[in-house]
């Protein structure tokens, strides 16, 4: 069974610089799903958990050195031994359900060697919403009271 | 771009696309990046042959040219691997679900 020990926003950005340190050069990728709130989270200086815990996170990249990290991430890796969750690449086509515009209301962010585009969280949330579950529900009002979405 | 390969890719028309799976077109996408890399290639191929592996066995005796074919292949390609493998009785999407998946404890 995958570990689902996601839930602080500190998770993501402590990985974030994890990578960038092991990248040995320059190497982007796009993060989206729940991570990227929690991102968000973290950027407004929250650390407060997400209602339901998370088992994975969602990159999509085209680096191959950050494809590499990611495969050695996959379930049952060390890297979730240690992390209680794990990495899952998510295609291009994943890109293909954020709203139209979603790339130039990406924020950057800059960990050493690892450069990460995190999508809006309107555009993250949009996605999800379209599913709406439960649990997408609850990111939604997760990011609503945390002042990252307008109430 | 044919009208088949647009029904069961998700390049267009996806939200009609009952068969799309996300994990598979990962495989095949992330298959392909690491497929450059000697080092990482061959990593690949000795995990998918472990006998612990559970597509080891059809991997080896079956499916191993078709799935090589596929990682050596651009995404340019897709549509004419499509068919490729069509004629030969197979398809993009039947081939890339045989991709194997990595399993991270004994990756």
């Amino acid at each position: 069974m995958p570990l689902r020990n996601l839930s602080r926003p500190s998770q993501v950005t402590s990985w974030l610089h994890e990578w960038g340190e092991q990248l040995g050069e320059p190497a982007e990728m796009i993060l989206i799903g729940s991570a990227g709130i929690l991102w968000h989270a973290a950027a407004a200086g929250r650390d407060d958990p997400l209602p339901e815990n998370s088992m994975d996170v969602d990159p999509v990249t085209d680096s191959e050195a950050v494809a590499e990290l990611a495969y050695d991430a996959m379930i049952g890796s060390e890297f979730e031994k240690t992390h209680g969750w794990h990495v899952n690449l998510m295609p291009h086509f994943a890109l293909r359900d954020l709203p139209e515009g979603w790339r130039s209301r990406c924020v950057k962010a800059t960990y050493r060697n690892l450069t990460v585009e995190i999508p809006s969280v309107a555009d993250l949330l949009s996605p999800k919403l379209k599913r709406n579950e439960p649990r997408d529900r609850a990111h939604q009002e997760y990011a609503r009271v945390l002042g990252l979405i307008p109430s | 771009m044919s009208t088949s390969l647009l029904q069961r890719s998700p390049e267009g028309g996806r939200e009609f696309d009952p068969y799309f799976v996300p994990d598979d077109w990962a495989r095949l996408q992330y298959g392909r990046l690491l497929w450059r890399s000697a080092r990482t290639r061959e990593r690949l191929l000795a995990h998918w042959s472990d006998p612990r592996h559970p597509y080891a066995e059809r991997f080896l005796a079956r499916y191993r040219p078709l799935v090589e074919r596929l990682l050596e292949s651009e995404e340019a390609d897709n549509e004419r691997l499509d068919a490729e493998l069509r004629a030969e009785g197979h398809s993009l999407r039947t081939i890339m679900r045989e991709i194997p998946p990595v399993f991270g404890d004994f990756y």
